[in-house]
């Protein structure tokens, strides 16, 4: 098309303020026609939250949308992002699965006064978009009995069906095997190619460096660059997104002994024929902080489930301490000495409502200390609670204070004290110290390499490259629910990361990922 | 034959009417999303209404307007409170139930003087010329407020299932996200929705005392606002089938009625209906209402 893209929409200093946490920070991005535009980050960069401004779903707290040269800030919102020919695919569809796929289509362009739609007019303009695009959908099957492939297209056809020329799409790959994924990639392509100003946001960076004119790096909210197509390697984005500078590493661990503590041998989830975990084998061993770098989603989370037991395995054998624990409940596991800091606190390893002495009991609540008979032993508990609370530091009034109503650090320190004081065999940290303050992720850091001088081994799965280099004996790097690599704590550099982490010095046996 | 003569068929119909028009307004608000578990009171608040506005307007009509018009307002009542604020609409419909009890019980007590007389009937006269065909003298003996009933029923079916702001509607209550990013701003349509819902609970309401039983008493819906309820489970959120449910429960009072003439215990032969309506409820298997059926819309 035109060398010289015109600008369609230009997003001038949003901001995004949600209570205490700045979801956007003084962004701004342009939109051409005839482009496609990346944005890359990682979880919580504040990606996702950028294009729902710009789809009207979120208000931005200060900034402008400018939308073909005029300003629409005011009154921006849905119907009026659909009316300036914008849409967007969530990477969770916004489909309605007992509606058939015409409905779900037509019906974000229908009016409420529109008491006689013209349905055959709409099938017809519908059968005639599809064969433009080559789409072949079963227009008339209800969406929940299509595979999740085709529920992509139906989403696709609803933005073209309103006639968006700016197409935003989340994650668009994540649901898809590699075969889908290029095909829908081709078809971006061709939309750009029509004219179409093409909005993706991913974090696989292969991806956005392959088919992006420009790409937008986010970062805790902020825009920390702009490439340009053949600007910038995928090592240089890798390192943009993860850590902005890069501070060696100043703690490192005496040698770990030989002794394995857990072996974990060919872990493999597979999901409608999708692996989201592939043959994992890892030993750790008894004093050893073991790494796992990656960009997010690429199976650390199916890795961390798997070792407690929150999603089945479809291959592959966990041993503890010598013991097979894979077909062990979470229970057993846990009392064989698997201790877990889980990436969401709030979801997975605290109540809330319930106070901290109660949490800190969790799970170990039916152990002798603490109940007998069935009836919990409340002064020992609240005893032990506070001789964690001043071993760990947690800072709160009581050992009968709510614990949702501590900060994060404190949170974090309460469970940490926890998995802690059981006196575990192997560690999983996921994301120990996210959204903790400097003192608190010192600290937080401090006790997790100190249970490995202990005799743990620790698995530290982290996106934070610095927090990885910092603690970690060796650092295995995850792609595509894969081991692509291995570095040791003398060799670490973010280049060699941000490498491996994007895919491209990977080889598993014998095969390059870009094949897969 | 006892059970099939044109009396008996009339009564089914007369009885069914009632739940059939608060069926259709029970379907509608589940279609938008809202569990509207106070039906019960806002069809009770209806009935009463309906009765006040009969007897001080001296026009059925007129009662079976101030029903409607007031079952509207408590719709909007009802929106305010399960809609916006939002409150849990289990506990929020539990208690407007309750609270209409309280509040037609006390008012008929205030108003007690002029509620002890009939309401004008609600009946069309067959022309004299065909009364003596019984197939006319049928026709003209179904109840007007029947008639009305196949109306809407046939009204609604149409708005829900074909025209456009039935299928937004639907989209909003079958998945609230998919509504609104289609620009569909959630609180409005299941606001106005409840309006409408109010109205047709409300016109249900009159329908039983001004249309049927001619007068109020304390709690005289006595469970049909739930049967209704059942009803539109039964009917899988159709309205056919709906309606159709209602007509069995219908069926059942009207043999209720028809047995008490063998003697007995009239409580016993009074239970046939419900009794009836659990029969068929547990034949029905598992029925999936729209999906956000009784979850709170919280906004962003």
């Amino acid at each position: 098309m035109t060398q010289t893209a015109r600008e369609i929409v230009r997003l001038e200093n949003i901001s995004k303020v949600f209570g205490s946490l700045t979801a956007l920070d003084d962004v701004s991005v342009t939109l051409r026609a005839g482009e496609i535009h990346a944005l890359v980050g990682e979880n919580g960069a504040g990606k996702s939250t950028l294009m729902n401004v710009l789809y009207g779903l979120l208000t931005p707290t200060s900034g402008r949308i400018v939308v073909g040269g005029e300003d629409v800030t005011a009154n921006w919102n849905t119907r009026e992002a659909i009316a300036h020919r914008i849409g967007m695919i969530h990477q969770h569809f916004s489909l309605v699965g007992a509606h058939s796929v015409l409905d779900n289509i037509v019906m974000p362009t229908l009016k409420w006064t529109d008491f006689a739609p013209d349905w055959n007019g709409h099938r017809a303009r519908l059968a005639e978009l599809s064969e433009t695009f080559g789409f072949d959908l079963p227009i008339e099957k209800l969406v929940d009995e299509l595979p999740v492939g085709q529920r992509q297209q139906v989403e696709i056809l609803k933005m073209l069906y309103e006639d968006a020329k700016v197409l935003i799409l989340d994650e668009p790959t994540a649901v898809l095997t590699p075969q889908q994924a290029d095909r829908l990639l081709e078809m971006l392509v061709k939309f750009r190619d029509m004219g179409y100003a093409v909005v993706i946001i991913t974090h696989k960076l292969e991806h956005a460096l392959e088919l992006a004119d420009e790409i937008s790096v986010l970062r805790l909210g902020r825009k920390v660059a702009e490439v340009r197509k053949g600007d910038g390697t995928i090592s240089d984005i890798a390192r943009m997104m993860v850590a902005q500078d890069y501070v060696p590493a100043t703690t490192r661990l005496s040698t770990p002994g030989k002794t394995p503590i857990a072996e974990l041998s060919g872990l493999t989830i597979e999901t409608d024929g999708v692996r989201t975990l592939d043959n994992i084998s890892l030993e750790i061993r008894q004093g050893e902080v073991l790494g796992v770098a990656g960009v997010a989603g690429n199976g650390q989370n199916e890795l961390a489930d798997a070792l407690l037991g929150l999603r089945p395995l479809s291959e592959g054998r966990i041993v503890v301490g010598g013991e097979d624990i894979t077909r062990h409940s979470i229970g057993a596991r846990r009392k064989h000495g698997l201790a877990i800091v889980p990436e969401d606190r709030h979801e997975r390893a605290m109540v809330g409502d319930l106070d901290l002495a109660q949490n800190m009991i969790l799970g170990y609540e039916g152990e002798a200390k603490f109940s007998r008979y069935g009836i919990l032993r409340e002064r020992e508990i609240q005893e032990y609670c506070r001789g964690c609370m001043s071993e760990f530091d947690v800072r709160a009034p009581g050992p009968e204070t709510k614990i949702g109503s501590l900060s994060g650090g404190n949170q974090q320190k309460a469970v940490i004290a926890r998995e802690l004081s059981a006196g575990p065999k192997l560690i999983v940290a996921h994301e120990p110290s996210r959204g903790l303050d400097f003192a608190a992720t010192a600290y937080v850091r401090g006790r997790l390499v100190q249970s490995a001088e202990d005799g743990a081994g620790v698995l530290l799965l982290s996106s934070d490259l610095d927090e990885l280099m910092e603690l970690s004996n060796r650092v295995v790097v995850m792609f595509s629910g894969r081991i692509v690599g291995e570095i040791q704590s003398g060799d670490y550099s973010p280049e060699r990361f941000g490498r491996l982490m994007a895919g491209l010095d990977a080889k598993v046996d014998g095969d390059t990922l870009q094949d897969a | 034959m006892m059970f099939l003569d044109p009396d008996f068929i009339l009564s089914a119909l007369r009885t069914g009417t009632p739940l059939m028009l608060v069926a259709l307004g029970v379907l509608v608000a589940e279609r938008a999303g809202v569990l509207f578990l106070g039906v019960e009171g806002v069809m009770l608040t209806g009935a009463f209404f309906g009765v006040l506005g009969a007897v001080y307007m001296d026009d059925p009509w007129a009662g079976v307007l101030t029903g409607t018009l007031v079952g509207m307002v408590a719709g909007l009542i009802t929106a305010a409170l399960v809609v916006w604020l939002p409150t849990d609409q289990v506990v929020m419909g539990l208690a407007l139930n309750i609270a209409a009890i309280g509040l037609t019980s006390f008012l008929f007590r205030l108003a007690a003087g002029d509620l002890s007389q009939m309401t004008p009937p609600l009946n069309f006269t067959v022309p004299e010329s065909l009364a003596d065909n019984a197939f006319f003298a049928f026709l003209f003996g179904v109840p007007p407020l029947t008639w009305l009933t196949l109306v809407l029923s046939v009204v609604t079916s149409y708005l829900l299932f074909r025209s456009a702001p039935g299928l937004l509607l639907r989209s909003v209550g079958q998945d609230v996200k998919a509504a609104r990013s289609a620009g569909i701003d959630i609180r409005v349509v299941r606001t106005v929705a409840m309006v409408i819902v109010g109205g047709l609970t409300g016109l249900g309401g009159a329908a039983l005392t001004v249309g049927w039983v001619r007068s109020f008493s304390d709690d005289i819906t006595a469970g049909r606002g739930f049967i209704a309820l059942a009803a539109v489970y039964f009917g899988r959120w159709y309205p056919g089938w709906t309606l159709f449910g209602c007509l069995l429960f219908g069926i059942g009072e009207s043999v209720a009625f028809r047995a008490q003439m063998l003697g007995g215990n009239p409580h016993l032969y009074l239970m046939i209906p419900y009794v009836l309506t659990v029969a068929v409820l547990a034949l029905t298997g598992r029925a999936r209402a729209p999906r956000e059926v009784g979850r709170p819309y919280e906004g962003n």
